[in-house]
């Protein structure tokens, strides 16, 4: 029955997972800027932004198709609604991306991407994609157990965004240069609103498994 | 604190129907609010019109038929002796899925049932008609040919005149089955929207193979199914926000979903 519809939700939620691989992609080659900053990649993470809003687009369109033409109900409506809002998500996440190569941009025309300042970045960045990723394994095996290991791994961030704010200080070029200082915290707290992001995708994942909203902490 | 308490219109227990040696229900318990609409969904053949004619009776009429359990309306068990089941059927009246005007005037039609429960003052017989037209939702569209023949009105017009003849006798409860299948998709709206209009002052139970149609009209629905040659059993009954976005039986699930029946 329905065989056209189950067609249908299988290559909705190919193109959620699409719009995952891409944003942790962008994420990856952010992390690299990391390692060895060069204008050109920055340059092309954030044309690749756009990209990221382009298939949400198509996702949100093929989305609305489906409500509009299947009438889904139950599971069905449970899967779609929530795909819908994952790809939210995975947008705003392609957003922090794009933040953070532009405060980056500004840190290195300043001088002040120090190797110190970057090894920081990058461990709180490797944390954050590896929840970003788990969340994508979450959601593509649909197992409530992955969801709860989100949660873990987001209080590991959260703890890194505390003690980075604390460490920040020490490791300033000079507190006399608020730009330092701000471009250098916004990385931080981008990192750690995308991992936040992440947790989200979990709980729509349980919604979609249980049928019940319950917030993951 | 203003707390509403719903009331059953009816509390449907443990009821079991033979045709014959065949058993078509097994074991329905099942209340049905006041004032609400409750939607009856399943695949054909599950039973559904059978137990909705058990509400009002309607079963009685057909040969070989074995009814057990209790199916109390307003506290008051109709399957017990002593039944007056011509009140009851006034009481709980029904809609079918074909209209069937009588073939004589609108007015007739609408004035046939309470002329049959005695009602021969030609005024009052004009307020019940006039009366009945306005909550049918037809009035205006036949006010100026009330003696034209009820046959030359259009299916869903027709449909709303049933409804009419229905609500002239005054009853408590309208059964319908299929009430729209035959309909186009206006006609179809305009019952919907009546039904939600009467539901203030009726209790209504539809029976229906139309999924949008339950999910948009009731506020319970109930899931029956006759498994593999077993009688019809009631699967899951629930708030209808609740059925059409978190089924608790697979079995609910797989067949609003589409995934079989």
């Amino acid at each position: 029955m329905r065989e056209q519809f189950k067609e249908d939700l299988k290559k909705l939620k190919n193109s959620v997972l699409d719009v995952f691989d891409s944003v942790i992609v962008q994420f990856e080659d952010t992390l690299k800027l990391m390692d060895s900053f060069s204008e050109e990649d920055a340059e092309r993470i954030l044309r690749g932004d756009d990209v990221i809003d382009k298939k949400v687009l198509d996702v949100e369109e093929a989305g609305i198709q489906l409500v509009a033409t299947q009438f889904p109900v139950a599971r069905d409506l449970r899967f779609i609604h929530s795909m819908l809002i994952i790809n939210i998500h995975l947008e705003r996440i392609g957003d922090l991306i794009y933040n953070t190569v532009k405060a980056l941009n500004r840190l290195n025309k300043m001088g002040y991407l120090t190797d110190e300042a970057k090894e920081s970045l990058k461990k709180m960045g490797l944390s954050t994609l590896k929840i970003i990723k788990k969340s994508r394994n979450a959601f593509d095996s649909l197992d409530a157990r992955v969801v709860e290991e989100l949660p873990v791994l987001d209080e590991e961030v959260d703890e890194m965004f505390k003690n980075f704010l604390k460490d920040i200080q020490r490791i300033s070029p000079s507190l006399k240069e608020p730009e330092w200082y701000l471009s250098f915290a916004l990385i931080a707290r981008y990192f750690e609103r995308a991992a936040d992001q992440a947790v989200d995708v979990g709980e729509r994942v349980l919604f979609m498994i249980t049928g019940k909203f319950a917030e993951i902490d | 604190m203003n707390i509403k308490i719903k009331e059953n219109a009816f509390e449907v227990r443990n009821l079991n129907l033979w045709y014959g040696k065949h058993k078509a229900l097994e074991d329905i318990t099942i209340d049905i609010v006041k004032n609400a609409i409750t939607a009856i969904i399943g695949p054909s053949g599950c039973g559904k019109s059978t137990f909705l004619r058990c509400l009002n009776r309607m079963n009685d009429l057909i040969d070989g038929i074995r009814i057990e359990g209790k199916v109390y309306f307003e506290g008051k068990n109709i399957y017990d002796e002593g039944t007056d089941v011509v009140l009851l059927r006034k009481r709980v009246g029904m809609i079918f899925q074909q209209p069937n005007p009588f073939p004589m005037s609108i007015y007739d039609n609408v004035a046939f049932g309470p002329r049959l429960h005695g009602i021969r003052d030609r005024n009052r017989l004009d307020e019940i008609v006039k009366d009945s037209l306005e909550k049918a939702s037809l009035w205006k569209e036949v006010k100026n040919k009330l003696n034209e023949s009820a046959l030359s009105l259009s299916g869903g017009q027709q449909q709303r005149l049933a409804i009419a003849r229905v609500l002239a006798v005054e009853p408590e409860v309208i059964l319908m089955d299929e009430p729209c299948s035959a309909l186009d998709p206006a006609s179809t709206q305009r019952i919907e929207d009546l039904m939600v209009e009467l539901k203030a002052n009726y209790t209504i139970v539809i029976v229906t193979h139309n999924m949008q149609q339950a999910a948009r009209v009731s506020d319970f629905t109930a899931f029956l199914l006759a498994e593999e040659n077993e009688p019809a059993k009631l699967i899951e009954y629930g708030e209808t926000g609740q059925i059409f976005t978190n089924p608790k039986d697979i079995r609910t699930e797989n067949y609003i979903t589409g995934r079989f029946g």
